[in-house]
């Protein structure tokens, strides 16, 4: 299991490296002036080979590429362009505020999603089943981006019960704060919660279908323990990789949702990187959010095994 | 007797499953108005009615009119034909680098198939819109673009899915026999192979479109797809974002369509899985 753990965790070195390359190599074939875009438009060549020459960007790409990778190394993710300020912090606000929302989310996924799979598996065929069969096809077909305005429009326009933009601080009040997250964290988790509960319904319908759980009932078992513990422990081992998998998504959802509720956290933060064409934002937030993407993927895997004990690691 | 001495499952696989209607009849219908939107459209997509901006739906404006006094019910059929037009050219584009690669890595195991393999496991362990916006960013957006961008994105999982059904199909017996026959490689990656992986893929075909027009939404809405003044369904969302307050149709027409149209695929790919992939039978 350690030698696995540490193999994998090679592997994700092995995709950060080559996505700090491919960040370096891409932020540097965009096609605007940089020198340019800080100075604005009135700069002049001088000026600009000046400034060129103070960035660094005058040297070749290798050497460029050693001086940033081997920045990052040490901890120093060089200054925002746009912001004229230190990247880190910014980045680090950014990313405590995304992860609360996909911690929340998460949270929320992982209890009601399989809760829901399994209500409908149990009552497969009749209404209970129907309406979450709906509920699902809904959740996996419309945008989070939909989701969102129509959130937007119940809470906010119409009843005016919930913040819809922004984010607020724990100092300005708990309730504030946790209003503003209610609707971000919705909305990330109906695309997900659709996903689960549908996988968990077809294993648990598989499960409660098997073998062990005929002979768990003919040995008399109270139909709640043969559920609960015959056909849910087998049933939720693909359930977790799924909930892997939606991490994923999870994270561009993010990108979106921050969008939609101009939520300060690293989707937005990435966006507007991009806009400005902020270089040094930019390629950190692109590393940071590949690293916890990668991490959360081996999380999941190494938590699979722990689940299933007909999994070896070799 | 006959029908009485046949399991039960073996009846029911003969029916054709009620999804495969339903989506095939949303999907055809959408066809139908996307190739037509040019004859049913009331109004060109970009014609502003300066009068009747932020109209509601009424009988003169189906759908309502947004900003600028445009259509709405005109540029969601416009609009259909860009969803249509990104999900497939990116479904298209995937499947004809990933097929092959797929294909070769389940025929021949080996050095070279391991290497592609684990290159596209590398592509697969970065976040997938990190992947395509760094692909936006880098030039300026169009449709093309975003359908390349997007396809590149789904090489691995149809690489994936084509070698391992390649897999088990090379230990089949009709594998063997053109091989014993002295077949050529092309001749049993194309004629044996190849037909046989094909019902497969066209499920996992049917879901990327899907993923394909989802993600498209995603990227427009955040400024890095289809541009202004195009009826973009992503795109008109992001616009009425802003006034959501005042005329909510503007952005909820759009919603409506794209949901319709998801569900639409995702019951044909189903039926389509039903009926098509043994893998799959009986799990749902």
């Amino acid at each position: 299991m350690a030698r696995y753990a540490l193999k994998r965790l090679g592997a994700v070195l092995l995709v950060l490296i080559v996505m700090s390359i491919l960040v370096f190599l891409a932020t540097h074939a965009l096609p605007s002036n940089t020198a340019q875009l800080i100075l604005g438009q009135y700069s002049t060549p001088e000026t600009q080979a000046a400034l060129e020459h103070k960035l660094g960007l005058d040297q070749p790409l290798t050497a460029q590429y050693w001086h940033w990778a081997s920045g990052i190394l040490r901890g120093d993710l060089g200054q925002s362009m746009v912001m004229e300020r230190p990247v880190a912090p910014i980045l680090w606000d950014a990313l405590s505020r995304s992860a609360v929302l996909a911690l929340a989310a998460m949270v929320l996924v992982s209890s009601i999603g399989p809760a829901l799979g399994v209500i409908a598996a149990v009552h497969q065929g009749r209404w209970a089943d129907h309406a979450a069969t709906v509920f699902s096809y809904l959740g996996i077909s419309v945008p989070e981006l939909y989701w969102g305005l129509v959130l937007i429009l119940v809470f906010g326009s119409t009843f005016h019960l919930l913040p819809t933009s922004g984010a607020a601080d724990l100092s300005d009040g708990a309730g504030n704060y946790f209003a503003h997250l209610v609707l971000p964290v919705v909305t990330l988790t109906l695309t997900s919660l659709a996903h689960v509960s549908r996988l968990t319904r077809s294993s648990m319908i598989e499960a409660l279908d098997s073998t062990y759980v005929k002979v768990a009932r003919a040995r008399g078992m109270p139909e709640r323990i043969v559920i609960t513990r015959h056909a849910l422990r087998n049933a939720l081992l693909p359930t977790i990789t799924v909930l892997a998998q939606d991490f994923g998504f999870l994270i561009g959802g993010i990108v979106a949702v921050e969008a939609i509720f101009a939520y300060p956290g690293l989707g937005r933060l990435l966006i507007f990187s991009l806009e400005r064409q902020d270089l040094p934002l930019m390629q950190s937030a692109i590393l940071v959010l590949t690293a916890v993407y990668c991490l959360a993927n081996l999380g999941a895997d190494l938590l699979y095994g722990v689940f299933n004990p007909r999994i070896r690691y070799g | 007797m006959v029908e009485a001495i046949l399991p039960t499952k073996l009846r029911r696989r003969r029916r054709w499953p009620a999804s495969l209607y339903v989506g095939g009849f949303i999907v055809a219908g959408l066809l139908i108005i996307a190739i037509l939107a040019q004859q049913i459209a009331p109004f060109p997509f970009d014609q502003m009615h300066i009068r009747d901006r932020f109209s509601a739906p009424s009988w003169r404006y189906w759908a309502g009119t947004d900003e600028y006094g445009r259509d709405i019910f005109s540029r969601l059929l416009f609009g259909s034909q860009l969803s249509i037009a990104l999900g497939v050219t990116a479904t298209v584009i995937s499947m004809i680098a990933g097929v092959p690669l797929g294909l070769f890595a389940g025929y021949r195991p080996g050095f070279a198939s391991e290497t592609i393999m684990r290159g596209l496991d590398v592509m697969m362990s970065f976040p997938p819109i990190m992947l395509v916006l760094l692909i936006l960013a880098v030039t300026p957006p169009s449709l093309l673009k975003t359908s390349v961008a997007i396809g590149i994105l789904f090489v691995p999982p149809i690489a994936r899915v084509t070698r391992s059904v390649a897999l088990d199909l090379m230990s089949e017996d009709f594998v063997e026999a053109a091989r014993s026959r002295g077949e050529r490689s092309w001749y049993i990656l194309l004629r044996e192979l190849l037909p046989n992986v094909w019902p497969v893929l066209m499920v996992e075909a049917s879901l990327r479109v899907v993923f394909a027009i989802l993600l498209g939404a995603v990227l427009s809405f955040l400024g890095f797809g289809v541009q202004p003044p195009q009826a973009d369904w992503g795109l008109m969302i992001s616009n009425g974002r802003s006034f959501v307050d005042q005329a909510p149709w503007i952005s909820l027409a759009p919603g409506l369509a794209m949901g319709l149209a998801v569900i639409g695929i995702s019951l044909l790919g189903d039926g389509l899985r039903e009926k098509l992939d043994p893998r799959h039978r009986g799990a749902n």
